[in-house]
């Protein structure tokens, strides 16, 4: 087999051709979009972390939000049912207070009418006994109780 | 001369109202003449009103000074 070569020659240099169309109209311009679809995805990428940092971010600082929420919600609770005993117990003592009062003051009262009523009692009772005194004295005077009566008297009259 | 009424719960004898006439002459430093007045309420013994002043010697009127006495 003889080797012609004016072929090879032909052969290498149609291969050099074809490198360099293909170098120069394919693969630079497939490497050229591939590079440019690569930097978008880095630059995709980048953007994307931004906004996941970002959003991390914005986490963390609504967590620390809602954490400050909670306890502020707790402390204001706490205040409230504190403010509620306090109250409570306020009401309560009052409560006791008016009722002592009004239990003192109705000792007061019943002590008054019991009072009162013992000095009717006592007012009633004089008056009876001095009434039937009276009448009984009325019946059963005599002229001799006049006479002794009347000396008592004009033994005592300068001294009245 | 001063004047007074003696309220009596009986007729007084003329003994008695002498007696108590005597009594308030002293008494006053002067002539005393008393008008005599029956008032059987008196229950017994006499008062005396002279001089402004009345003289209470009746069991009515201690039965008075003891219901002051009590009831006030």
């Amino acid at each position: 087999m003889q080797i012609q070569l004016w072929s090879i020659i032909a052969h290498v240099i149609n291969a050099l051709i074809l490198y360099l169309a293909f170098r120069l109209w394919l693969y630079k311009p497939v490497k050229k979009v591939l590079d440019e679809r690569r930097r978008k995805i880095v630059d995709e990428r980048n953007e994307i972390e931004a906004m996941n940092e970002e959003a991390r971010n914005m986490k963390m600082h609504y967590d620390q939000v809602l954490a400050r929420a909670h306890e502020d919600a707790a402390r204001i609770t706490t205040e409230a049912n504190e403010r509620s005993k306090q109250k409570a117990a306020e009401v309560i003592e009052d409560a006791k207070r008016k009722g002592q009062e009004l239990i003192a003051q109705a000792q007061r009262m019943a002590d008054l009418q019991l009072e009162e009523a013992r000095q009717n009692a006592r007012r009633e009772s004089a008056q009876l006994v001095i009434d039937l005194t009276e009448k009984m004295l009325a019946r059963h005077v005599t002229l001799g109780d006049h006479e002794n009566l009347v000396k008592q008297f004009m033994d005592g009259v300068d001294g009245k | 001369m001063t004047r007074g009424i003696l309220t009596s719960a009986f007729e007084p004898s003329p003994e008695t109202l002498d007696a108590i006439t005597r009594r308030f002459t002293k008494l006053l430093s002067d002539d005393v003449l008393l008008d005599v007045v029956i008032d059987a309420r008196l229950i017994a013994g006499v008062t005396v009103d002279i001089a402004g002043r009345l003289y209470d010697g009746s069991f009515k009127g201690q039965l008075e000074q003891l219901r002051a006495n009590w009831i006030g």
